[in-house]
């Protein structure tokens, strides 16, 4: 059920789905980091685009230095791989929030989606990664 | 592939739970501050708050504010009260053996508003916020 509010915007929670590859990622990482990956996409859909500042710093991996492809290389390199995935990160620069969410949606290669997100509702019949 | 054939979180987070007894752990010791958590982070996203006018509102300093919406340190019942009292939310925790219902909650919060629940080892734990 898709809920929209008078001035078009739509209403949370959204649905945030795990690209496989991000499932696995994300299972190699420390059970605390985990939890902290998870949370933070719990926040995602909890607020989608609304989501102002991220704690991108609690996730540190093994070696306490956080990942190394949370910075603007990870656009570079998850950017083609996607399609509406991309699209629903990138609207987030876009939209001038800071860039540090989209790095941390792009390294969990979580697809915030359907239910608010329009370009990821109309891509949901379509191939989503292209390889 | 299709976004249908994609997990949700709640399924991965589900997954996690009942396949890693590390991530089971971790998870339940930090529901309570995840809860607050997504709270916090929900009032100041709603009212178009920085971290730092929030902090600036609960008498506290920004990296106080950054550390409750990690969402991994348990807060203290102090801090509860007084974000209870800035945000006008009210927490209710109901902690009890797992065969029992909960009963401090209310209907209302266990289907709206129930932001964290989890059973171990015999008990239930639920955290709404209302």
């Amino acid at each position: 059920m898709i809920k929209a509010r008078e001035d078009g915007t739509f209403v949370p929670p959204y649905k945030v789905v795990w690209h496989p590859d991000a499932e696995a990622e994300l299972l190699l990482a420390p059970a605390a980091d985990q939890v902290t990956m998870l949370h933070a996409a719990q926040k995602l859909s909890a607020e989608g685009p609304n989501l102002h500042y991220p704690h991108q710093s609690a996730v540190q991996g093994d070696d306490g230095k956080g990942f190394e492809s949370c910075g603007p290389a990870a656009d570079a390199a998850y950017g083609d791989r996607f399609t509406a995935a991309s699209k629903t990160c990138m609207s987030f620069s876009r939209s001038g929030r800071r860039h540090k969410w989209t790095q941390l949606a792009l390294r969990l290669r979580a697809n915030a989606a359907t239910n608010g997100w329009p370009n990821l509702r109309r891509a949901e019949d379509n191939e989503l990664v292209r390889r | 592939m299709k976004l249908s054939d994609l997990k949700t979180n709640e399924e991965l987070i589900a997954e996690r739970v009942a396949t890693d007894p590390a991530f089971r752990a971790e998870w339940e010791r930090t529901a309570l501050a995840r809860a607050v958590a997504l709270e916090v982070v929900r009032y100041r996203s709603e009212n178009g708050l920085s971290q730092r006018k929030l902090a600036e509102m609960l008498l506290m300093k920004q990296p106080q504010v950054a550390r409750i919406e990690r969402g991994d340190t348990t807060p203290s019942i102090p801090t509860l009260s007084r974000l209870a009292s800035v945000l006008d939310v009210e927490f209710t925790l109901d902690i009890r053996p797992s065969n029992r219902k909960a009963t401090l909650i209310t209907k209302r919060a266990q289907e709206q508003d129930a932001v964290a629940s989890y059973e171990s080892e015999g008990v239930a734990v639920l955290l709404a916020a209302a």
